[in-house]
């Protein structure tokens, strides 16, 4: 569906490249997340994807179509939400969305049933008749992901999509995103890990213009992490002596208190090694103590972990 | 191609509207040149005949404030808001943009011609007949030159992202093309200058507008003001193009 190729942009030939020789081919169907630090080259990638932008140098094929050919048919593929979510603020909900129908060449009979059916999917009800700068930043980011689907694009890409948003915000966009991803090629950019977590099925790392890392995200835990988190809550005497003895097992690193759950009921987090034998250690102090073991979860460690680790080896 | 322009066209005259820059136009359009051309310059009366020579030989000036006005946030608003990026992620050529966003910018002018047209209307009905060919010929001729003015403004919009530079920009080189017109007739160049003169009249956007305002059309009149229409959506694309490739 999207393939692209050594793909090097300069804004100014006398510095380093936004992006140099990116590559990657992206399949009907994926969800992908494109991950770095603020200024990694993520939003001049869906630029260039877009046609907003032309590369210095590399090719984008999508649809098998080269974008420097015929980017007006490759256009009309895409559907793409920039970061700050640009719409003409001057016009109502219903106007914006009946112009974008339009001006993507959509029938003319087909643009109320479609424009109907987004004011649905993303609840824009109540404000349909609204000028969009009357409009709080959810719905405004909602109006623009309507003008985004309104025509049923093959390829939705998505700047930062949740940025300035409340957290049921976040979450219903997330389930609007979900829902359409279904049939669909999906490509978002966030700086936000969780967001890759909740959405994506791979994840694309950028860091200085360049991919350090492109893979499924359960294959990036496997490959990168020896470590887990584990999530425990004990009953002891008090919470002092309780994290005194508990620091002195070896093979916790990282051991931390994180909330009072009930009367001398303490829950804590440590990081492990996969390989350790930390859940042996723990029981004996308790039994040692006379304290009791309530719950006892280990967890993967997340995506945040690997993403520092992966950017740390790059530097080195 | 004719849908996108459409669209372009649909969207920016609503803008107009709802930003109230085409009302505040329309209306200060409609009272002053009328202010001018009745009570200051003297007009029909001084002219002791039934013709509009003094209000269209005044408009090249009047232009050079209400058309920037009007046209200044033609690129550059859309560069401040972002919604540039929208504009040319849509499937639209730069050209369709280009020529709906003009069309729009045109269309409000010849509204506001039009609402000139009660001066002849009136007078050829209370004070005596007008010569309706000069008087279409003058409408033609300051459609043709409001194009060329839109055209400019639009290029140099093109170049700024805010509002005011973009007016002062235009206005600025506005007043340059327009007032060289005038300094060719009443300067007395000496004669090692004369060439100097005669580019001076022949670059000017007022002087060719002289043959116009007197209701004459002179073919060189039309291709310039065509011609410098062509040029300046020329650099307009390329700017834009530049900024995709920048």
């Amino acid at each position: 569906m999207i393939k692209v190729k050594n793909l090097v942009k300069y804004y100014d030939s006398k510095l380093d490249p936004a992006t140099n020789n990116v590559s990657f081919e992206i399949e009907k169907g994926e969800i992908v997340g494109l991950l770095g630090p603020n200024g990694a080259g993520k939003t001049t990638i869906m630029r260039m994807l877009t046609g907003y932008m032309t590369q210095s140098s590399g090719e984008i094929y999508i649809d098998d179509m080269n974008i420097l050919d015929d980017p007006i048919s490759i256009k009309k593929l895409i559907g793409y939400l920039p970061e700050h979510t640009p719409e003409y603020t001057d016009m109502t909900v219903f106007e914006f969305l009946n112009f974008i129908g339009e001006i993507r060449r959509m029938k003319k009979k087909d643009i109320p049933d479609a424009v109907d059916r987004m004011i649905k999917m993303t609840a824009l009800e109540k404000v349909v008749y609204k000028k969009i700068n009357q409009l709080s930043k959810g719905f405004q980011k909602r109006t623009g992901l309507a003008s985004v689907l309104i025509h049923d694009p093959k390829i939705l890409i998505l700047d930062e999509p949740t940025a300035g948003l409340d957290p049921n915000q976040v979450i219903e966009f997330r389930k609007i995103i979900r829902r359409f991803a279904e049939q669909k090629t999906v490509i978002l950019s966030t700086h936000v890990l969780s967001e890759i977590e909740a959405i994506c099925e791979r994840v694309i790392i950028i860091k200085n213009g360049s991919i350090i890392a492109d893979d499924t995200i359960q294959n990036l835990i496997k490959t990168y992490s020896n470590d887990q988190y584990v999530d425990f809550e004990i009953e002891a005497d008090n919470l002092i002596e309780a994290e005194q003895n508990l620091l002195k097992i070896k093979n916790a690193w990282k051991l931390e208190f994180v909330k009072k759950e009930g009367k001398n009921i303490f829950r804590f987090r440590a990081l492990i090694e996969k390989k350790s034998d930390f859940e042996s250690e723990l029981k004996a102090l308790l039994k040692s103590k006379k304290w009791i073991l309530k719950s006892f979860v280990k967890k993967n460690a997340n995506l945040e972990e690997i993403f520092l680790k992966i950017g740390q080896q790059e530097e080195v | 191609m004719f849908i996108g322009i459409w669209s372009i066209f649909k969207k920016e005259v609503k803008s107009y509207f709802n930003s109230s820059i085409a009302y505040i136009f329309l209306i200060l359009f409609l009272l002053i040149p009328n202010i001018l051309f009745f009570y200051i310059l003297g007009g029909i009366f001084k002219e002791n005949s039934a013709t509009m020579r003094t209000f269209f030989s005044m408009l090249p000036y009047v232009f050079i404030i209400f058309i920037p006005g009007l046209t200044m946030g033609a690129w550059a608003k859309e560069k401040n808001t972002g919604t540039i990026e929208l504009l040319f992620t849509l499937p639209v050529s730069q050209m369709e943009v280009l020529l709906g966003k003009f069309i729009a910018a045109l269309t409000l002018v010849i509204i506001a011609l039009a609402s000139t047209l009660a001066i002849p209307a009136l007078t050829d009905i209370f004070l005596g007949s007008f010569d309706w060919g000069q008087i279409r010929t003058q409408y033609f001729g300051a459609v043709l030159m409001a194009g060329s003015y839109i055209a400019i403004t639009f290029f140099l919009s093109s170049l700024t992202m805010e509002l005011i530079n973009s007016f002062l920009l235009s206005s600025s080189l506005l007043v340059i093309l327009t007032i060289i017109g005038y300094l060719s007739q009443a300067i007395k160049f000496p004669a090692f200058l004369d060439w100097l003169k005669v580019l001076f009249a022949q670059i000017s956007l007022s002087t060719h507008f002289t043959n116009f305002s007197k209701g004459v059309i002179d073919s060189r009149d039309v291709f310039y003001y065509i011609g410098i229409i062509v040029i300046f959506f020329y650099m307009n694309l390329q700017t834009l193009e530049n900024k995709k490739w920048g």
